[in-house]
Formats: structure tokens, sequence, C-alpha cells
């Protein structure tokens, strides 16, 4: 790793320290804004294992880091008793809508898998604190967040009813697949990238979610990041492949899917002159949160809200995704990319979202995501797939082994 | 073995052997697969190495069908105009369903289903019509007419001046031109027609075709038209009188979605910037093998296998392919294209690809309307004599016998079984009257045999023509010359 690179990390690194609750110890998902979701804890302890490793924190700073998160994880309220809330004010570890006041609002099977990945790292890396973790996990109910025929769900409290719906659309649905797939959960249906359509861009074929978002209200906007992410943290390997190579990839789907998503980016950039990044990412006006796919409804590049409506010209050349890629492609558009992405940052702030398409000029919001993904593909340039080697057994296999004392909630039994 | 079994029980439960043996003395034991639900093999259709055209003479129910859909035209043709309703009853038209009617009506002739009497008195009334009504501001056509009065209207057919449109421009032209060289009697009334129109605005130097819009008192829009598919296909009435229409003619720009393992071209502008919907049906294929032979326009030999332009055939092949795929895999009879409804929104673009969605059915603005996906009739006996294959033979006998003998064929049948368009179309007739008339003859669109002259070519000819003004194809270098 360069001078700059580390200094790129120290850079990253600075939302993290900022965004600190020093009570709860907590860090919040946007800049000043005291909320986080399951998401956001995740993207939490990736940023504090990459400081780890790269030497940004001592030890001490991180075993008071990571012990205030486990703390938190072991004592927070818990929606209906059963999961995790989707949301909690970092300064209380309330429960909070998105408002950010108190309130049971449902729960994220999608953030709860997004979590799973990385609690499952931690516990590959650090084995001491893995007896933590596996309390936490012990506390959920998997029964709410995972069907008998393995689609992740998520619940919506309307009035007084809990609307349950499958949760995730293709890419974002695989990548949680993988946190549930490490724990001994087998999410079969979401692990797999039907149903699909297939579209050609740049003469290239790739796929697009196959639900139809007219019939169930839901977006289907395909989005490069969790097909990279799945590159960084799992090298495309299948979830408990331990031994293949770097250049070998167990989930041949998934990395030519990724292969697709990128080839694509750069054909843009080399046929019609465009830069492209593309991410979800957050804006510092309204519409606030937008999808920039690779396609959306039929349309090329288009920008998405949650509900649908589309925003083309607030779309970014993203930093977090041209991380991404720079650390996953080593070419030349992704080197032009970085020329282009690394002076987007505050140095006492962290790194920004991106700069306008449409303009050259800067979004400046800053948030945990692409402060995380910045140090997460600092770190995988270093030590490659980021997964760990596989752990020696903790409290969660003498749990599910203990015939008389099964932790149910859908927990698989694992009896010797 | 089932019989041994219940002896040997016989032996051990003796008290009850009795009632046990008694009645299965006189019935035929329970066999295996009683009461099994049946699980049906998959579908073994015949193979077809290539699908052929159907080509021959018209068997008695294909006549009878052609003469059923003529009657839509005995209903509703207007004697003051020449003119024929393009909805049974309804009083208004447009040129692309003019257009229909001229098919229609050839096919009527060439088939003996009228005589050159009742022809030629309805082609002269027609091209008195084309020779004396108002054009949009002097330019081409306007997109809507009177039947009865042959005044330019609005889509409620009250008068008024709406725009004009390549597309219908482009199909109608294509039957001018086929009439002309069937009849080149009819040839000088119809060039002098044609030679009032202005073209400057509709084909640009580029060969790109605009039509029109405008309200009551504004200025007129100009904007580019057609989609892949619908826009070669007008284009080629225009190659036909002499234009060039290069840009329009390129499939390009497109992308393909891949749809039952067939790529699947559809038009990649992007209809939420444009407005406009990129459909991929049927009918622009249909029409363009039924009419052209997928040849190119300028293509005179009218072989049946030998396309001209292949990228047209090809694609009519894969629209026709994932038709048939769709069909093996749901058992979904499927002949998609735009049709009418005999209900509000009265029309849909009833789809296999469009606006991102695989089986898409929209409205004109785009509400999405799966519930009005329908089997097309004309869509459908187009895939029929294009396309000789099993699948077709069961999509012919779906269609062949939906029409009402006093008004013609219906527009379609609803695929979710809730039964029948129940209204009636100059087009829907029109065109199902063409592709018969294919079977006879093969492509519909071919030259004279001895090219006799016409006064368009001698105005093109002639470069001191005061026509040149009007953008005519050019011949000399002319500056309004396109």
């Amino acid at each position: 790793m360069t001078e700059e690179e580390l200094e790129w990390a120290s850079i990253a690194w600075q939302y993290i320290d900022q965004n600190t609750d020093p009570k709860t110890g907590l860090v919040g998902g946007v800049n000043g804004y005291p909320t986080a979701t399951m998401g956001n804890v995740a993207e939490y302890l990736a940023s504090l294992h990459v400081a780890y490793q790269l030497g940004l924190v001592d030890h001490l700073a991180f075993d008071g880091r990571l012990s205030a998160v486990l703390h938190f994880l072991n004592t927070m309220d818990l929606f209906d008793n059963r999961v995790p809330n989707r949301v909690y004010h970092t300064q209380t570890t309330d429960m909070v809508n998105y408002a950010n006041e108190p309130g049971e609002i449902g729960w994220s099977g999608l953030e709860v898998g997004r979590l799973l990945i990385w609690l499952n790292v931690f516990k590959r890396y650090y084995p001491p604190y893995g007896e933590y973790i596996d309390k936490a996990l012990l506390r959920w109910d998997f029964c709410a967040l995972l069907t008998p025929d393995g689609e992740i769900q998520s619940g919506y409290r309307q009035d007084n009813t809990i609307q349950i719906t499958q949760d995730g659309r293709l890419g974002y649905e695989e990548y949680a697949a993988y946190g549930y797939s490490l724990w001994g959960f087998n999410p079969m249906k979401a692990d797999v990238l039907e149903p699909y359509q297939v579209f050609y861009i740049y003469g290239m074929p790739v796929l697009v979610d196959g639900r139809d978002p007219r019939v169930d209200g839901v977006p289907n906007p395909l989005v490069s990041t969790p097909f990279f992410d799945m590159g960084l943290e799992f090298n495309w390997d299948r979830w408990d492949d331990v031994s293949s190579g770097d250049k070998t990839h167990t989930r041949l789907d998934l990395a030519r899917q990724s292969e697709q998503l990128y080839r694509i980016q750069e054909a843009r950039w080399r046929q019609d002159a465009i830069h492209t990044a593309r991410a979800e990412h957050i804006l510092s006006g309204s519409p606030w949160f937008l999808y920039d796919a690779i396609w959306a409804q039929g349309s090329l590049f288009a920008s998405q809200t949650d509900e649908g409506d589309f925003y083309d010209n607030k779309a970014l050349l993203s930093v977090k995704a041209a991380f991404l890629m720079w650390a996953l492609w080593d070419t030349e558009y992704t080197d032009e990319l970085m020329s282009l992405i690394s002076p987007l940052h505050d140095p006492e702030k962290g790194w920004f979202e991106g700069r306008f398409e449409q303009s050259a000029g800067y979004e400046m919001a800053l948030s945990l995501p692409t402060n995380a993904t910045v140090l997460k593909a600092l770190l995988y340039k270093q030590q490659g797939k980021l997964l760990g080697a596989p752990y020696s057994s903790a409290r969660l296999e003498v749990v599910r082994a203990n015939e008389f004392e099964l932790p149910g909630k859908c927990h698989p039994i694992q009896l010797p | 073995m089932q019989r041994t079994l219940i002896s040997l029980s016989c032996v051990a439960w003796l008290t009850s052997c009795s009632t046990i043996s008694t009645p299965s003395a006189d019935l035929p034991d329970v066999e295996v697969g009683d009461g099994y639900g049946v699980k049906r093999q998959a579908p073994i259709p015949p193979h077809v190495e290539v699908p052929q055209p159907r080509r021959g003479a018209l068997t008695e129910r294909e006549m009878n069908m052609a003469r059923t859909a003529w009657t839509y035209f005995e209903n509703n043709y207007q004697p003051t105009t020449g003119l024929v309703n393009a909805v049974d009853g309804y009083p208004s038209t447009t040129l692309w369903d003019t257009a229909s009617y001229l098919a229609g009506m050839v096919t009527a002739r060439e088939l003996g289903i009228i005589q050159k009497q009742t022809f030629d008195e309805r082609m002269v009334r027609f091209i008195k019509t084309l020779n004396t009504m108002d054009l949009y501001r002097g330019e081409v056509p306007n997109k809507a007419y009177n039947t009865v009065t042959a005044a330019k209207v609005n889509y409620a057919n009250q008068p008024g001046e709406i725009g004009y449109s390549a597309l219908d421009i482009g199909r109608f032209l294509t039957w001018l031109w086929i009439i002309k060289e069937r009849y080149p009697e009819h040839a000088p009334g119809i060039d002098a027609g044609i030679l009032r129109w202005n073209f400057c605005h509709v084909v640009d130097e580029f060969g790109t075709m605009f039509g029109a819009l405008a309200g009551p008192g504004e200025p007129t829009e100009y904007l580019q038209e057609g989609r892949l598919g619908y826009e070669e296909y007008a284009a080629k009435g225009f190659q036909l009188w002499g234009f060039h229409t290069e840009r329009a003619s390129k499939p390009e720009p497109y992308d393909v979605i891949n749809m039952y393992g067939y790529d699947i071209p559809y038009d990649s502008r992007d209809p939420r910037k444009l407005v406009a919907h990129s459909y991929v049906v049927t009918e622009s294929y249909v029409l363009d093998g039924i009419e052209f032979g997928w040849d190119q326009p300028w293509d005179t030999s009218s072989e049946d296998t030998d396309f001209s332009q292949k990228w047209v055939a090809d694609f009519a092949q894969r629209i026709y392919a994932v038709q048939e795929a769709r069909y093996m895999d749901t058992g979904i009879i499927t002949a998609r294209t735009e049709h009418q409804l005999d209900k509000a929104p009265y029309f849909v673009y009833d789809t296999i690809y469009t606006d991102g969605y695989a089986w898409n059915t929209i409205s004109e603005k785009g509400e999405y309307l799966p519930q009005y996906a329908a089997v097309a009739l004309k869509g459908a006996l187009g895939m029929w004599v294009l396309w000789d294959t099993p699948y077709t033979d069961i999509v012919f006998e779906h269609i062949a016998d939906l029409y009402n003998p006093e008004k013609g064929f219906y527009e379609g049948i609803y695929e979710n079984g809730t039964g029948l368009i129940e209204t009636y179309t100059s087009n829907n007739n029109g065109i199902m009257m063409a592709s018969l008339l294919y079977k006879v003859q093969g492509e519909l669109a071919v030259e004279h045999p001895w090219r006799p002259p016409s006064r368009w070519e001698a105005v093109l000819n002639d470069e001191f023509s005061p026509h040149l003004q009007q953008c005519l194809p050019s011949r000399h270098n002319c500056s309004t010359c396109r």
C-alpha cells in the first residue's frame, strides 16, 4: 500500500471518528445524523476491521469500540421482542422510525443479512469475541428473517398489523444471502439469481431482476455495488469455499455478472465518453437518496428513488463505485476514474458521495457506506478476499449441538 | 401381486376374511394407478426445419373469410368521398386505415369478390377526394379526416387540424404504388394527388422521417417519428416514390433482450425522454413480409425465400419464434400487436416487449393494462400465412371463425378468456384480406411487367418543374430536393 493510499484510508476513518457517539460507541449512517440501521452497523464493523488491520487504531481503541458494538447488539430492544428494528438512535440506542422519533417500524432481513456477513468476518479474525457475537445472534428470531423455502423477509408495521414481504432484488438479495449461509442457514431462494431477464447493453448480456414492479410495487433497478461487494468480500466464491485461488471464482454466475457490470460502465466511457461509476447514494437535497442504476424499468443509466421516480440529472460519478472498481479491476479506465475521484474528500471529515455526472460539481454529503467502502477497497488491495479463514466453534455451535438446550427460533440443529 | 397379498391376509384374519373376500370375488381389484392425477408428457410438435410461407390457391373456407372481411368495406363505404370508416359506424379515418382499405379493395378485385367496374367506381371516387381534400397547413394530409365530408378533423371527429403522421403517409404511399403498378389506368390521378403534397418537413436531408403536431392556432412542432419495425417499414413507402430514407431505414439505434432464448430487438431510444413508446409487435414485420417479402423496396424479384433486406427477415423470424416459444412454455396462444378495444381506452399496444417489460400491454399514455392482452386477428392471420407451422395451424383455428357474417371479423380475442373484442375495423379486415392475397400471389409490392411511364417520374426528371420546390426526390443538383 502506498503512502497516498494510506492517507486515503485515514481520511475515510475520519468519518467514523467524527461520527462515533461518545456514550454508546455507535456510528450514524449519515454525517451528523444520529441514526443507524443494521447495515450501518455492518459498515462500521467493516471499517473498524480495516482500521485495525492497517494500524489506524491500536488494540485498546479497537477493543473499546468493538465491545461497545457487541454490548449494543446484546442489549438493544428488539422489534416485537424478536428481531432488530429497522433503525436505532445512536445516542440513546432506542428503536426509532425514519424521522428518528421513538418507534418500532419493522425489520429488514436484507440489512440483518449484511450484518451477519461482518459478524462472521469478526468471528473469523478475532475468535475471542466469538462468544459475544454468538450471544447476539441467539437473541434473534430467524423465523421472521427467513422463510422455510429460503427467501429473505422483511416486516413493516402498518397501524396494528405487520405487513411481511419478500425482501431484496437482484444483487442485494444474493449479497445478503451470503450472510445467512455463513451462519448455517439455508437461504436457497435468495441465493439464486432467478428470476431474471437478460438484456444486452453495449452488446454485452447482463441479468436484470425478473420481478415486475408494476405487480408488486417494488422498483428493481440494476445497481452494480452489491455485486462488487461480493467481489471484495467473497472473491465471487461459494460461501464455504476457503481453498480456491484468487483467479478462480466458484460462484461463476456472480463473477460473470460483475464482470459485465464493470465492462458496461467502461464501455460507456470508451464509446460515449461519459465517465461512469454508479452506485446507490445519498444527496444533500431532495430526493435525498437515489439508486443510480445501470438499467431501471427499461431505461439505461437511469436514476431512481425507492418510490420509483426518476431523477437522471442527479446521477453521480460515485466515490464508492469508483473505489470498488479500482480495487477489483486494475485497468486504464479505473486509473482514470481515480484521478477524478481522489480529490473528492475533506481531510477532516472523510470522503464525499461523488461528483455529478451532469456538471462535475461535488456532492458533498458524507455517509458511512461510502467511507466504509473506501476502507474495504483499500484493504482488499493489500490482502485480497476479505472473508478470512474459517473459525473454530464457539458458543453458537455449542448451543446448536445441545439437544437439551436447542435455541429454537429457526436455528439449524447441528447435533453431533 | 395385489391378489396374493389379500389372500395371505385372509389366513391371518380369518374372522374378517369372508367380509373382504366376498365383494372382491365379483368386482375387479383395485389396480395400480387408480386415482392417480394425470402427469401429461411434454408436447412434441412435429419438427419444422425452416418455416416456409403458406402459398397456393385459397380453399373455399379461406375464400369465405375474404368475402366476410370484405363486408366490412361494403358496410362502411361512404359514396360521397370514396373513403371508408376506420372503425365500424364511426365516420372518421386516417391514411393508415385508408391504406388497409386499399389493400382490402385490391384483394377483393384480385380474388374476384368485386368486379373491375365496382373497383373503378370506388377508385375514381377515392382519387377525386385525394385531389380535392384539404391538406394540413398546405403540406401533406392531416392525421384524420371525416369520411362523409372529407374535412380535416381532430380525434374527436370535429373539424380541425392536428398534424400529420409520417408512418401513416409511408404505408399509404406503399399502397398507392401497388395500385399504380397493378392498374396503371389509375396512375395519372394518383400522381396528381401526390404532386399536391409538400415533403419539405416530412423527410429531411439525412433521410429521417418527421411527423407534425399542433394545437389550434399554435405553430407546428415537427418530431422524429417511427420506432424500430414501423420506422423502416414506413420508410419503404417513401423509397418506392424515390425518396432517400437513409437514417429511417437503419435498424439502429436498437438493443436486444433475451426472451425464451431468442434475442429480441427493440428500439433503444429512451421512452421516458421522448414520450414515444418503443413497442415490439408483430404488425410491422408481418406487413413488411406480406407487402415486401422482407426485401428491399427496390428489389424487383418476387422470390419467397431470398430476402434482400436480411436484418428485417432475421428480426421477423425472432418475433415469430418468441411468440411460438411463449405458447410452448405457457400454453397461451400468442399473436401480439397493437389493436383496438371496444371500451376505454379504445386502443392498446399489446406488445412482445415495451418500455422495459416483456409481454407488456399499455395504453397510449403508458398505463399497464394486462387484462386487455389479446390475440389480434390481423397479427394471427399474418403469422399463419408467413410461417407454415403446427403452431400457426392452432392459431388459425383459434381465430378463423371469429366473425359476424354481417359486419366482418372481430378485432381480437382476449388472452385471459374474457371473450371477443367486439369491434370491427378497416385495419384488421384489410390486413386479413392482404394476408389471404399473399397466400395466392406472394409479396404484393411488385412492379408492372413493362414499367409504364408515370407523371410522377416525368416531374422528377424535369429540372424546371415547379413541383421540385415541394422537396421531391432529387434527380438534379437542386437545393430543395431530397
